[in-house]
């Protein structure tokens, strides 16, 4: 009975210096592990590219009839794999709440992420952005048969003392914008572009305070649901997010980025716009580069 | 489109959701169920130093919110096997962390089902000279597993509402396959209520295979005079 409980009380004390151990160490990964070496070296050493994206925002990144991901982000994706391996197809993408964008990035689950994520200071404390590869607008959608049809009537609302509530995708500076568009209107914010929609299809909300880009899209696709207010203001910089400190993996991104908007790869670039703003864009002039125009 | 048409247009994706929003359901309730049953007979027939920590994890995983478990398996536990080369998918992720949550609920069931039984069916099964494992499987567990049943259901379709979180971490079960479809397509009520309805139907089909296995444990352990 004696060594018994003496063996239990060794168990007992192994058990908790295993634990104290690993709360002391912060759980940490191995150091020789694959989190330490460079991105890009990674990503070649695995033989594909993996980035992080959404799959519920037209024309960002969305499935298209037949469930395949497609969208002005992924188009981005196939750019970079691309560039790396010479092969679109090379690249597998991780979908991804917008509130997981961060955290992926920070835990090592994706290499890169492009998400129609808004280059901010607070991010950039956070991660690193590439240079911008699309300036986007807010802009607000109503519903066809709703109680505003522009956004002179929601802005004469709201002069009048009635209450305007506008939804908005959550997000760092949501509740900023939403004051910036219409002073004193309520902002309700959404986990998901999809619920701004569901909340003015149910009149949760009079307005959507939505991407430019989107609305435009709705309002051509389904004119008998979606309008076009009218509004569009607040531009924001789209940028491809990654870990910091990997300077080689932020300068190959952005001389990837810049070369495919400017330069010699101009036509992927190009084509992906065309493809999914409806806009086709110039050859770059020839001379001084485009950027600095 | 209609509305019809962009579902049947969208079958393969709906297809494909319902099975991921099955499959990790499935596997948690399997997996919660085993474990959570060895984990409530630990919680009333282990000695303290094993008792403790199944105490600790039931009453933490219990008491913490369902996304606060699925974020830490998925972004934490995901990161620290990442060190040793094994990568946790979302679903696997997803799996993992409703097994545990099932597993925690069904431990109290089985502990409150076996602390019910009165103490004097153990002394009996002792003074007619059967061994513990005689005395557990024979005697005490079938009846447990009477008062288990119509909880552990409750359980069961909660794990099949709770795949929903699973969307979150980007697996593309019914909700999310539901999101993709309304960004590209609008229509959110209508959509939202077909997966509604898909998530009722897996549901009452559960209830359904609960009550009949409910009515075969009560018909045998009156059979046999223990209920």
């Amino acid at each position: 009975m004696k060594i018994k409980k003496s063996i239990q009380k060794i168990i007992v004390i192994l058990l908790a210096v295993v634990t104290m151990g690993s709360v002391l160490t912060g759980c940490s990964a191995p150091a020789n592990g694959t989190i330490g070496k460079p991105t890009l070296q990674k990503v070649l050493d695995r033989g594909h590219l993996i980035v992080g994206t959404g799959s519920t925002n037209v024309p960002w990144h969305f499935k298209d009839a037949s469930g395949k991901l497609v969208g002005f982000d992924i188009e981005m994706g196939k750019i970079i794999a691309t560039a790396i391996f010479g092969d679109p197809t090379k690249v597998q993408f991780v979908e991804q709440s917008p509130d997981a964008r961060i955290p992926n990035l920070l835990t090592d689950k994706v290499d890169i992420t492009f998400q129609f994520m808004t280059i901010s200071p607070a991010r950039l404390q956070k991660v690193a952005f590439s240079i911008p590869y699309y300036t986007e607008g807010i802009g607000l959608i109503l519903p066809t048969g709703g109680k505003y049809k522009s956004f002179k009537e929601l802005e004469a609302a709201k002069a009048a003392g009635k209450d305007v509530t506008i939804a908005i995708l959550q997000n760092v500076d949501s509740a900023k914008s939403v004051q910036e568009i219409l002073k004193g209107a309520k902002d309700d914010q959404y986990g998901d572009q999809g619920l701004v929609y569901q909340a003015i299809d149910s009149n949760r909300a009079d307005a959507g305070a939505v991407d430019l880009s989107s609305i435009m899209w709705l309002a051509s696709q389904q004119p008998d649901k979606y309008i076009n207010s009218g509004y569009a203001g607040h531009p924001q910089n789209y940028g491809a997010a990654m870990r910091t400190g990997d300077q080689i993996w932020i300068n190959f991104i952005n001389g990837v980025l810049l070369d495919s908007m400017t330069g010699a790869t101009y036509q992927l670039y190009n084509n992906a716009y065309a493809k999914y703003f409806g806009v086709q864009l110039p050859v770059p002039a020839i001379g001084k580069p485009a950027m600095f125009h | 489109m209609s509305f019809i048409d962009t579902v049947f247009a969208a079958t393969n994706s709906l297809l494909s959701g319902a099975l991921n929003t099955i499959l990790s359901a499935l596997f948690a309730i399997i997996i919660g169920t085993i474990s959570g049953i060895l984990l409530g007979f630990l919680l009333c027939y282990a000695n303290r130093y094993f008792r403790f920590p199944v105490r600790l994890y039931v009453d933490i995983i219990r008491g913490i919110p369902g996304l606060v478990t699925l974020f830490s398996v998925y972004f934490f536990l995901g990161y620290f096997l990442q060190g040793y080369g094994i990568d946790l998918s979302p679903l696997i992720s997803g799996i993992i962390a409703l097994s545990a949550m099932c597993a925690a609920d069904v431990a109290e069931l089985t502990r409150g089902a076996l602390q019910s039984i009165p103490q004097g069916q153990t002394e009996a099964g002792k003074a007619i000279g059967l061994r513990f494992d005689q005395i557990f499987f024979k005697i005490l567990f079938p009846q447990a597993a009477v008062h288990i049943l119509p909880p552990w259901v409750n359980t069961a379709t909660e794990m099949v509402k709770g795949s929903t979180l699973l969307s979150l971490i980007g697996v593309s079960e019914l909700l999310l396959t539901a999101n993709q479809l309304v960004a590209t397509n609008g229509n959110a009520l209508s959509y939202y209520s077909l997966i509604g309805l898909i998530f009722f139907l897996l549901n009452s089909l559960i209830q359904f295979l609960g009550a009949r296995l409910e009515k075969r444990l009560t018909f045998f352990t009156r059979i046999k005079g223990d209920y």
